[in-house]
């Protein structure tokens, strides 16, 4: 009787998926779906899915702009900022995260982290650059941005500092990538820190948007400007940890001693950061509760009102809490479970920049006169032309992370 | 550090008996260092440098840095939301119907006295420390130096609404005609430009709510009604520290 | 090939109608089997009417239904019927809301007649008219008149009620508040005026005046908007003046309602003698006096209180008045009626 026709035993079947506990927290279906990912064929089609993604939201972002963003998206007169504004928050954070995190390896000469260098640059461009694309579609004027931005600067608004200094960095890291890849890597290094640099800088303006509006009292405070910088580095080692699997399955190849070293602390890393920026939600928390009226209802909202479920379920539980224990117990050697808590908390960051965003807007600026017109905290929904620019942004992320993986080869480099 | 010595049993009371007039007026006068408001009693709203200290009120009038320094008193007890004012600014600055410049909101309390409802009006503070002016990117909305309206230059405005999230009174809005941020500037391009005393909401309350004029003329009515310390004058949301031109009082 | 459950074409054909009949009567033959060989109970939704002498009435199924649909019907009609909303009866004037000089102003009668226990007459005798919002067509009906002391100035000066310049939105409900009260969709209110009878008048001649009657087809101001002040008692009319017009003469004149002639439908406690007036003269037969018969054609004014007095023995009769049109006369003059000198006629037994 031929193999398949044997009749299967199920002590076998055990034994297999006893096995495959052994190297993986998943099962075996679940690694064959992943050989099913490295091989060459399932690139294309992952590649076309993108750029098809791309291509629909791009159309659905040119007709947002036609019929205007008072219809086509959710916003309103009282809350202006919407998912993506958070999108390119979220974006922005952790392309500076990935830029912090492989700056360690290639600016400050790390050893450990050196083998990320390439790809964390490639890719701190590529994020940064879906992030502009998103708020591209967000901005009403956005070509009068270049130009105003160049010869009526305000050298007080937080905006114009955010903006330059992003622009600065994206220009810096691209300069550094091509650098790395002539292997000027001395000249790469001074590009690398001053991307570094603008790249710190922006993102601590980035969170002084919010934190410097005295009138809105979720988001005012020295808190978030810190917090998005420590929250970066977690999200750009999460980053790094989900792109540079992926790139490997993609390309099919095993990760050779020096990555895996390299994963092994940028998981550590990761666990620290997490822990970190646990403590930094709770106090967030705590200290709300006996702060201004309007941050209050904020914080009652997020903990028990309707963003309640984003807040436990994917903030704390899928951002924090259960990568934090997936890392602790993987202890940076067990790749995949390492590659399940950075997807988790990817997803739970992009929640909580959503979160960050519109909580801060959802008690209107008359609530203590109590007025009948404010009567309790305003409604946010993303409409579905918001939500296709938020994927197209992330399709190209995905575009651009698989054609360089191609083109790049897999970003090897050789700094030692 | 050496501690005086303080006799805390034999000290004397000291009540406002022993002030002298002179001390009085003197005290009085601290309320106007800040080159500015004088608003019932309480420095509502600090305009330039708190370091002058001046002679007399008419000194301090000639001190004020916007000339003339428009502001509002907004009597609240008046208000019958007759709503005529919010006509007269949507058709005197084009508002579109899905935004307003000025808005009258409504306050119930059931378990008043008495009266159980009452009407605020709100429109742009024109801020002393404007935290839109601060926020803006590209200048697109600035502070006039000659009289102190915050306006908008509708052809730089990139429409990135940070400015809409910094103002403390839900006082801007995306206008989509002008394809740019509009909001309340005391009718100047519309009406004060143009030789009007008054701006539109201002003249078309039948009640007397609002008292519009130059706040640093000590014949204007609202210069009578801010400098006074028997009806009480507040601001709404001061903590904020915007510093707001616009006064609210029931009297 | 298998064998099936139930051969539907091999089994008789039995009409409901008749399984019913043999239901009932037992005598024709067996229960048929319609189903693994057990009579069904038929389902009848009533039990079978039979007429007086015990015999199933015909067409009882038919008949059945039909009352089953008329009690539908029924039930359809009164439902939606029922669904009318049902009219409060007040007897003041309900929400009367202004929207001149400004929008807008609700006054509440209820607050004002019914919590504040005010008379009708507080306001509505010479204050405000009695028909809703006819105050503010006047040019000078603004807050100056109020502070002058007219319109609701007259009691909201300070001393009887809250001062008009103070408390503004006490009474100012404004845009907002009007828009609020046309969508509440305020029940409709039927002022039916002041419950009970209002009697007017004394002894025999009292009128008993129900305004409920009256306000199913007149407004307070068709009454009280000059000519009858809303205070019982005020208005002192005399029945001259209804002849001319004035008071209840305004409507009760024969065109919008009941001519004032018809004494008894007001005046319900006069009575129209039955009995004949008997008038004995000495020397000539006595007159019988029928008022039946002259009350088919005639009303009471025209005799009284002109030509006789109301009361027996009351006019001091002559023939030679008579001859000259007085009393009796001004009828029976040979034109509208039989001359009084034809003395048989009324003068019996001469």
């Amino acid at each position: 009787m031929p193999d398949e026709l044997k009749p299967v035993k199920v002590s076998e079947i055990v034994k297999d998926i006893t096995k495959s506990f052994d190297s993986s927290i998943t099962t075996a279906w679940y690694s064959n779906l992943l050989g099913f990912l490295s091989g060459s064929k399932s690139f294309y089609v992952l590649l076309i899915i993108s750029g098809i993604v791309v291509f629909v939201s791009a159309m659905a972002g040119a007709n947002a702009v036609n019929i205007g963003y008072r219809h086509a998206y959710g916003l309103s007169r009282e809350v202006v900022f919407g998912i993506l504004i958070s999108t390119y928050i979220f974006f922005a954070v952790t392309s500076t995260g990935i830029s912090i995190v492989s700056s360690i390896g290639h600016v400050f000469g790390v050893k450990d982290f050196m083998p990320i260098a390439m790809r964390s640059v490639f890719l701190a461009v590529a994020t940064l650059f879906a992030g502009f694309t998103v708020i591209f579609l967000d901005i009403e004027n956005p070509f009068r941005m270049a130009i105003y931005n160049a010869i009526s600067p305000n050298l007080t608004s937080n905006i114009w500092w955010m903006g330059t200094l992003y622009g600065a960095k994206l220009v810096f890291l691209a300069i550094e990538f091509i650098l790395l890849l002539i292997a000027y890597n001395k000249l790469a290094m001074y590009a690398g820190l001053l991307g570094l640099l603008s790249g710190v800088a922006a993102i601590s303006n980035l969170g002084a948007v919010f934190g410097m509006l005295h009138g809105r009292e979720f988001w005012y405070g020295p808190y978030i400007p810190i917090y998005l910088i420590t929250s970066a580095i977690a999200s750009g080692c999460a980053a790094i940890i989900f792109f540079t699997y992926l790139g490997y399955k993609v390309n099919n190849e095993m990760m050779d001693k020096p990555m895996q070293r390299a994963m092994e602390v940028v998981g550590k890393l990761c666990t620290l950061m997490v822990a970190i920026i646990m403590f930094f939600t709770a106090w967030k928390i705590i200290t709300g509760f006996v702060a201004a009226p309007g941050k209050v209802e904020a914080i009652k909202a997020m903990l028990s009102g309707p963003y309640s479920f984003n807040f436990w379920v994917f903030e704390v539980s899928l951002g924090m809490v259960i990568p934090f224990i997936l890392l602790l117990w993987s202890k940076g050697k067990n790749i995949n479970m390492m590659f399940t808590a950075s997807t988790l908390m990817i997803i739970g960051i992009f929640i909580m920049r959503y979160d960050l965003v519109v909580v801060g807007q959802i008690v209107p600026s008359y609530h203590e006169l109590g007025v009948n017109e404010y009567p309790s905290i305003l409604t946010y929904r993303p409409s579905f032309y918001e939500i296709m620019v938020v994927l197209g942004g992330m399709g190209i992320v995905a575009v651009s992370f698989l054609i360089g993986e191609r083109v790049f080869k897999g970003h090897k480099s050789e700094i030692h | 550090m050496k501690f005086p010595k303080l006799d805390l049993e034999n000290l004397k009371k000291e009540n406002s008996d022993s002030v002298s007039m002179v001390e009085r007026r003197e005290f009085l006068k601290i309320g106007l260092v800040i080159t500015g408001v004088f608003a019932g009693g309480t420095i509502l709203s600090a305009i330039s440098n708190m370091n002058k200290v001046y002679a007399s009120l008419e000194e301090a009038a000639e001190k004020y840095p916007y000339k003339p320094h428009y502001s509002m008193m907004i009597r609240q007890n008046r208000c019958i939301d007759c709503e005529r004012c919010m006509e007269a600014c949507i058709i005197t600055n084009d508002v579109p119907e899905y935004g307003y410049r000025t808005m009258i909101l409504q306050r119930d309390v059931p378990d008043a006295i008495g009266q159980k409802r009452e009407f605020i009006p709100v429109l742009c503070n024109q801020c002393n420390n404007p935290p839109c002016v601060r926020a803006c990117p590209v200048k697109a909305t600035y502070k006039d130096k000659q009289n102190g309206i915050v306006m908008v230059n509708y052809k730089k405005c990139i429409g990135c609404k940070v400015c809409v999230m910094a103002c403390p009174y839900n006082a801007r809005y995306f206008n989509e005609e002008k394809h740019s941020i509009d909001k309340c500037n005391f009718c100047f391009d519309t009406r004060l430009s143009k030789g009007e005393k008054l701006t539109a909401c201002a003249a078309a309350c039948p009640a007397g709510v609002r008292i519009f004029g130059d706040l640093s003329e000590p014949d204007s009515e609202v210069y009578k009604l801010v400098h006074q310390i028997e009806k009480p004058v507040w601001v709404i949301r001061p903590e904020v520290g915007a510093k707001p031109n616009v006064f609210y009082m029931k009297g | 090939m298998r064998k099936t459950h139930l051969q539907i074409s091999s089994l008789p054909r039995i009409k409901v109608r008749d399984k019913l009949q043999q239901e009932v009567s037992p005598s024709t033959s067996s229960g048929q089997q319609w189903c693994h060989g057990e009579p069904i109970e038929p389902w009848i939704p009533y039990p079978p009417i039979k007429d007086f002498e015990g015999r199933q009435a015909r067409n009882d199924e038919l008949f059945q239904k039909i009352i089953f649909i008329i009690l539908l019907i029924a039930s359809v009609i009164l439902f939606f019927g029922v669904n009318q909303t049902i009219s409060a009866k007040v007897s003041h004037g309900g929400d009367i809301v202004y929207t001149k000089p400004v929008k807008s102003v609700i006054f509440s009668h209820k607050v004002h007649a019914e919590d504040k226990g005010l008379s009708c007459d507080m306001c509505h005798s010479g204050l405000f008219d009695a028909v809703a919002l006819k105050v503010q067509k006047k040019s000078d009906f603004n807050m100056e008149s109020l502070y002058k002391g007219k319109y609701c100035g007259a009691c909201h000066n300070g001393q009887i009620a809250f001062a008009s310049n103070t408390q503004c939105a006490r009474c100012h409900t404004g845009v907002k508040g009007y828009s609020a009260y046309e969508k509440t969709k305020p029940e409709k209110i039927v002022t039916s005026g002041p419950e009970g009878l209002i009697i007017i008048g004394k002894g025999d001649s009292t009128v008993k005046f129900s305004h409920e009657k009256h306000t199913k087809s007149t407004m307070c101001g068709d009454c009280h908007s000059g000519m009858f002040p809303m205070n019982k008692g005020k208005a002192r009319m005399t029945m001259e003046e209804i002849y001319q017009g004035e008071f209840c003469g305004m409507c009760h004149n024969g065109k919008e309602a009941f001519s004032y002639t018809n004494c008894s439908k007001c005046h319900k406690d006069i009575p129209v003698p039955k009995t004949d007036l008997i008038y004995t003269t000495k020397g000539v037969g006595h007159v019988k006096f029928s008022h039946d018969f002259h009350t088919e054609a005639f009303g009471c004014n025209e005799c009284h209180k002109k030509l006789f007095v109301m009361r027996k023995g009351g006019s001091k009769m002559k023939m030679d008045a008579m001859y000259n049109g007085g009393f009796c006369g001004s009828c029976h003059n040979g034109n509208i009626a039989s001359n009084v000198t034809d003395c048989g006629k009324c003068h019996k037994d001469m």
